[in-house]
């Protein structure tokens, strides 16, 4: 029971650290259902929850990785756009 | 012993079909189409006497996994790996409807709340029977009869006030 | 066997004898996608481990990208030539 909690203590410091990495960098907060640019909280918290728990599943937790995917994930929520862009031919 | 197994089932499945019509219709599907390949489906629902939100409801599904999708992948990594899976679940679908031209809020959210509602049930229905309430949710969509589905899928739109 | 892979089975033998005897070419993209759930589900459920869940999930992703370009062409040979869809 208590190394369960203590997953659970790495997935919300990692949450955390990425929302204020993102605050720091400056991501916009107004949430847009029709763009394709990343905002505050769309891509970043799904991301950050996603690597923690493909790195519980391959290596195992520790808090150098809880940081470094709270360092990577709001970086990739800024430029998702360039990353994975939305073309104007195939919209209607 | 075969009844308990069916009942599951059945209730599964009810479950996954209320879980992604109401995300799906939430996040706009309906609305308009996304991609000019669900216009084509759309305008054809419609010439056979369909509704044509329903018929953009149904192109949407076809062009891009959404929250249908979501729903079903996060059942199958709930079934292999437990409640770390559907964030993982999460994570490729996002990347999935960005690679199909789609913002991809309906596809992740969609496989959030299914994890939710999976951990929400997982004493009473196995996660085994979420992958094939799936399957029969979606067949009484696509593959059952398209006209009496896209006029209760437009209905329901219109009751939600989301077109 | 079970009743979840035998009743993903039976609905998957139906849905492909429907795309053979429907006649759209827009119709049978609907029931196409209902058959890529049954597989992607199927795919699960014979091989249970991580990378199985892996395989199906990319079999799904592949399948809806090819399916969302032969919709496009679709709509995109309607604007230049009259075909029946």
């Amino acid at each position: 029971m208590v190394i369960f909690m203590m997953d659970i203590y790495y997935y919300v410091i990692s949450v955390m650290v990425s929302v204020v990495m993102g605050l720091i960098i400056k991501l916009p907060l107004k949430l847009d259902k029709e763009s394709f640019e990343g905002n505050l909280f769309f891509p970043t918290i799904f991301i950050a929850l996603g690597l923690t728990s493909i790195v519980e599943f391959l290596f195992g937790l520790n808090i150098i990785f809880s940081l470094f995917i709270g360092l990577i994930s709001p970086i990739f929520s800024k430029y998702v756009n360039i990353i994975f862009p939305g073309v104007e031919y195939g919209s209607y | 012993m075969e009844v308990i197994e069916l009942i599951k089932l059945i209730s599964a499945s009810i479950i996954c079909w209320i879980n992604f019509v109401i995300v799906d219709i939430y996040f706009g599907l309906p609305k308009k189409p996304g991609v000019s390949g669900a216009e084509v489906i759309g305008s054809k629902i419609e010439k056979i006497g369909g509704n044509i939100n329903g018929g953009y409801f149904m192109g949407n599904i076809v062009c891009s996994p959404d929250a249908s999708a979501g729903t079903l992948m996060a059942s199958i990594f709930y079934y292999v790996m437990g409640v770390k899976g559907g964030l993982i679940a999460s994570m490729l679908i996002f990347i999935g409807n960005r690679l199909c031209n789609d913002p991809g809020y309906a596809g992740s959210i969609g496989a959030i709340t299914a994890t939710i509602l999976m951990y929400a049930f997982s004493g009473l229905i196995e996660p085994k029977y979420f992958i094939g309430g799936m399957v029969i949710a979606i067949f009484t969509i696509q593959g059952l009869y398209h006209v009496w589905a896209s006029k209760l899928l437009g209905n329901l739109a219109k009751k939600l006030r989301m077109i | 066997m079970d009743i979840v892979m035998l009743s993903v089975g039976i609905l998957s033998v139906i849905t492909g004898f429907r795309i053979i005897l429907s006649r759209s070419k827009t119709q049978k993209m609907l029931y196409v996608c209902c058959l890529n759930f049954c597989v992607a589900a199927l795919i699960v459920l014979y091989i249970k481990s991580p990378m199985g869940a892996i395989a199906s999930i990319a079999y799904f992703i592949g399948s809806t990208i090819s399916s969302n370009a032969i919709a496009h062409t679709i709509g995109e040979m309607k604007k230049i030539k009259d075909i029946k869809d």
